[in-house]
């Protein structure tokens, strides 16, 4: 054994009797989750769209206190949008009732035009019930993103003999904590076991913010 | 222009005909190559009646049947459907459903059908040098085949090989032919075609076949009873009908146990009778023949 990999051994076995025990779930640094970091926290933005009920929905309001996982896209999106939807419905319905519930999924269209109210409900019911669907007029909607940092959707000519368009869209889910602010971006090729992995951790952290209405 | 199917990653699945000349070329090379090997030889079809010989001919040796060529190009199409669009795009990069329908025809109804579909005389051309019939000697025995199909059954379900290979057509054509030879030499101890490499016997090749229906239990019951998704190439897959990773999944695991088992457990159940048949020829006269009355029967 090098001298080097002894002192580092030596080093850590310390530093751990130093530190105590291994480090319990609330101390745990998010640095083990499956999504990318953000260096500087996202605020979840004040914004009031249009529910698949027809009502106005706030969003900070709505999901106050809540992970809430957004994510832009549109019901005739041919890939990303129904594998990131059906991958989260699939994960949510096998989690502990009690971290479910304080877990929502926001799905922002960036197809206002033909993602009507009543085509979001239908189509998000293929991956759950309980996932919130939400329109509002173009503006509203890229103003949203950029306040996400995300690139504005853009609508794009479908391919030859395909009807209609297609439209460009950020492939990432933000996901923000109790706190009302998003430490943690999913790009897609994010699988099912680690949402199932990190959606619990991200329940319990709450990076501070009101730990108490986390469940243990 | 694609040659042989692989996943076309990330463009969304479409009903639309796509054609793969790598997959017609493959399958017409080895019906041209029966044929030939057929108009080449003394043996060549002779419905029924025995063609004119050159060399010296096995006891057991008869001219082509139309049975066994029908049997041939019965695996050949059996091949070319699991090989060609739909199943080999589906299978290659959008449902595990698809993979396990595919490898159940490439990797034991094609290469099944094919093997009976040889003649005696065609084995025995392939097996004439020495190494050759060695080889064929050795898979005769049950172990190694044992070892062979299910070591490969394992080595293409693995995530890495499934999830790293599928894009490439290369690779999947490798792997494809990888299959196809296990297929073969899943087969070859279980129909025992040639009497010279001492086949096992019938019982024995019904417990190789058993053995066969078990062990694959394994990879099926892993498909069937995981939480999440074994694969991320057919989970991040673009939907086909929007059948889920998971229920796709599950659909893969039943389909290996129960279409898997039941060719298997259908091949034990002819080999089963062929060898009740066997004995029932083979029995002795004199126990078939009723006693004299009053006098003691054979064996008393």
């Amino acid at each position: 054994m090098s001298r080097s990999l002894l002192t580092f051994l030596v080093a850590g076995a310390v530093g751990a009797g130093v530190t105590g025990c291994a480090p319990g779930p609330e101390d745990r640094e998010p640095d083990d989750l499956r999504g990318f970091l953000l260096g500087e926290p996202l605020a979840k933005p004040e914004v009031v769209l249009t529910s698949t009920d027809g009502t106005p929905f706030n969003l900070r309001e709505a999901t106050n206190g809540l992970v809430t996982l957004v994510f832009f896209g549109y019901t005739n999106c041919p890939d990303i949008c129904p594998v990131h939807m059906a991958n989260l419905g699939s994960v949510v319905g096998t989690l502990d009732p009690r971290v479910a519930e304080r877990v929502k999924v926001v799905f922002v269209t960036t197809d206002p035009r033909r993602d009507t109210p009543g085509v979001l409900r239908d189509w998000l019911d293929h991956f759950s019930r309980n996932f919130i669907g939400l329109t509002g007029d173009s503006v509203t909607i890229a103003r949203m993103q950029e306040s996400l940092q995300l690139a504005p959707a853009v609508i794009e000519k479908a391919a030859a003999g395909v009807p209609g368009y297609t439209v460009g869209h950020s492939s990432l889910v933000v996901a923000f904590t109790s706190d009302n602010q998003a430490h943690v971006v999913y790009p897609f090729g994010i699988r099912q076991e680690d949402w199932a992995h990190d959606l619990p951790e991200l329940v319990r952290h709450g990076w501070g913010a009101n730990p108490a209405a986390a469940p243990r | 222009m694609r040659w042989w199917c692989s996943a076309l990653l990330g463009q969304p699945w479409t009903w639309q005909w796509q054609a793969y000349p790598g997959v017609w070329l493959f399958v017409l090379g080895l019906g041209t190559a029966y044929v030939w090997a057929l108009r080449s030889s003394p043996m060549r079809h002779g419905r029924g009646r025995a063609a004119p010989t050159r060399g010296p001919v096995a006891a057991d040796e008869r001219p082509t049947s139309a049975r066994e060529i029908a049997l041939f190009a019965l695996g050949l199409a059996a091949l070319w459907a699991g090989a060609d669009w739909p199943i080999g795009v589906l299978a290659s990069g959008y449902l595990l459903s698809a993979k396990t329908l595919q490898y159940l025809l490439i990797g034991y109804v094609a290469p099944g059908l094919m093997l009976l579909g040889t003649p005696r005389w065609m084995l025995r051309r392939m097996i004439r040098g020495r190494v050759a019939f060695a080889v064929a000697r050795a898979l005769t025995r049950p172990l190694l085949p044992l070892a062979v199909v299910n070591g490969v059954l394992v080595a293409t379900h693995l995530p890495v090989v499934v999830d790293n290979l599928a894009g490439s057509q290369w690779w999947t054509f490798v792997l494809d032919l990888v299959v196809i030879g296990a297929g073969l030499i899943f087969w070859w101890p279980a129909l025992g075609r040639l009497p010279e490499l001492q086949p096992m016997s019938y019982g024995a090749r019904i417990g190789y076949l058993g053995l066969n229906v078990f062990l694959p239990t394994v990879p099926a019951s892993f498909f069937t009873f995981s939480q999440y998704p074994i694969y991320a190439l057919y989970e991040l897959a673009p939907r086909v009908n929007g059948i889920s990773a998971v229920a796709d999944q599950r659909v893969a695991g039943l389909i290996m146990k129960t279409c898997g088992g039941a060719l298997l457990f259908g091949t034990m159940t002819v080999m089963f009778f062929r060898w009740y048949r066997h004995e029932a020829d083979v029995e002795p006269d004199h126990l078939l023949t009723p006693s004299p009355p009053g006098g003691a029967g054979p064996g008393r």
